[in-house]
């Protein structure tokens, strides 16, 4: 009989944890007793049945959406069974927690619906407006889904000249959120790609839409590049994705229409604003042409009574002629009247100057010397040409001078 | 407008809608609105064409094979 192999504790858990990997991954269904985060980061939990609790761990990067859930809710946990390496205690490794049943799926959506508007990824600041005219458009839906066909029909139908991107996706089922974060991120990638994304699926349980309701894929569409356009579920029953987009349509179907727009509206449009700009030019023409008319016609008035107004003149010349004619006949008797009496009074004024003048003359040539000299009279002068007045201004031998009328003598004093 | 290659749908429906409120607020004079309308007519002429197109491009994304996604 062979001995019984005996192991270290360390070495014991070791080779249990070997044999429990060949089990790998299980899901486990039950509801929650108690769900423990330490660190921000750790979670411990608890799940249940009527007879039996299973502990597991988990960390906060695998189980994201761990703040939707609290104790009492039925959920599924996905993870691989194992010892604990220090304890030996049994847990499952959690990789994925999923609310079940309506009642916790509607806890889980009410309590991250809450956390989101919170957060502000519902505020409608934040929604931006969609391209009015996007030539390249993302389709986020599941291949060969009728949200995919109603889609593809209607943006077809209203428009052409598009290019339409499909994003195939699992939209339900676990592999429904990675992938459709993995569209997102196709879309991170290429953010100038596409001009507008449609993310759509048709109506379901809560169940049905847990990836639309999920954290991951909401945070996803909030942070997406390109502008969102939400079109998921029933027109009453939004999901949480509906929340985040810049813009939720009931349907598949009306995200179309609100995406694109009918050709034949827009052609009318922009024929109608053709025809308008036509007449408003042939209106302003038609303006412009009355006020060139108005204004010939006022110069063509000016230039009429301008031309009055010359005749009017030219017709006075005449008149003002002979006018002139008379007050020049006028001043020419007054100045023939006048000229003979101005003549003969400067005659007579001149004859009257004459007489003075010769007056004048006979009085000074009375008072001249030299008439006196003429009439036997002498002027004796000194040498130094002084008049000789009296005797005794001169002595003997003094030379004098005495002026006759004709001739002078030169003489010396005895 | 082969020698405009730039120019888009969006831009020339922009475009002919800033025209239209030129010519609404009544802003322009007879030597600039000619011209205007000329540019409306082509612009009109270009969206019109656009709008005849019918066939669209439909592009299935492999995202499994794509380089940069996780």
């Amino acid at each position: 009989m062979l001995a019984q192999p005996v192991f270290q504790v360390s070495e014991c858990i070791e080779a249990l944890n070997q044999h429990l990997s060949l089990v790998g991954e299980i899901v486990v269904e039950g509801e929650l007793g108690r769900l423990d985060v330490k660190n921000g980061r750790l979670l411990f939990g608890t799940l249940k049945d009527a007879v039996s609790s299973l502990d597991f761990f988990s960390m906060s990067h695998l189980v994201k959406n761990f703040r939707q859930f609290e104790p009492g809710m039925l959920v599924q946990a996905y993870g691989s069974p194992g010892l604990y390496k220090t304890s030996g205690k049994f847990r499952l490794l959690v990789n994925q927690l999923v609310p079940v049943g309506e009642g916790a799926l509607q806890i889980a959506y009410d309590k991250l619906k809450a956390q989101l508007q919170r957060e502000g990824l519902f505020a409608p600041e934040r929604k931006r407006p969609l391209p009015p005219w996007p030539q390249t458009i993302g389709l986020i839906t599941a291949v060969g889904s009728s949200a995919q066909a109603d889609l593809l029909k209607i943006i077809t139908a209203r428009r052409g000249g598009l290019t339409i991107y499909t994003l195939p996706v699992n939209v339900q089922g676990r592999e429904a959120i990675p992938s459709i974060l993995k569209a997102f991120a196709y879309l991170n990638y290429h953010p100038s790609a596409i001009d507008l994304v449609i993310i759509a699926r048709g109506g379901g349980s809560l169940e049905d839409l847990a990836a639309f309701n999920s954290e991951a894929v909401c945070r996803a569409v909030f942070g997406c590049p390109v502008p969102v356009m939400a079109a998921i579920g029933h027109e009453d029953n939004w999901s949480l994705c509906d929340y985040v987009a810049d813009l939720r349509a009931s349907t598949p179907s009306h995200a179309a229409e609100l995406a694109v727009r009918d050709r034949l509206e827009v052609l009318r449009e922009i024929i109608t604003s053709h025809q308008w700009l036509h007449q408003r030019l042939i209106r302003d023409l038609k303006t412009k042409e009355t006020t060139v008319n108005q204004a010939t016609l006022a110069i063509r008035r000016r230039l009429h009574r301008l031309t009055a107004t010359v005749n009017q003149t030219l017709g006075k010349i005449p008149v003002m002629a002979v006018s002139l004619q008379s007050l020049l006949h006028q001043y020419r008797q007054t100045l023939d009247h006048s000229l003979p009496q101005f003549y003969s009074r400067l005659k007579r004024d001149q004859a009257l100057k004459q007489q003075d003048l010769i007056h004048l003359e006979r009085l000074l040539t009375s008072l001249d010397y030299r008439v006196v000299l003429r009439r036997g009279y002498s002027i004796t002068r000194l040498k130094t040409g002084r008049i000789l007045k009296r005797a005794d201004q001169v002595k003997p031998g003094a030379a004098l001078q005495t002026q006759l009328s004709h001739g002078a003598i030169n003489s010396i004093v005895n | 407008m082969s020698n405009e290659p730039a120019l888009t749908f969006a831009k020339a429906y922009a475009e002919l809608q800033t025209i239209t409120q030129e010519f609404e607020a009544g802003e322009l004079d007879l030597e600039k609105s000619i011209p205007r309308f000329k540019r409306a007519t082509e612009l009109v002429n270009f969206l019109k064409k656009e709008l005849v197109k019918m066939e669209s491009q439909i592009e299935e994304i492999n995202l499994d094979n794509q380089e940069g996604l996780s």
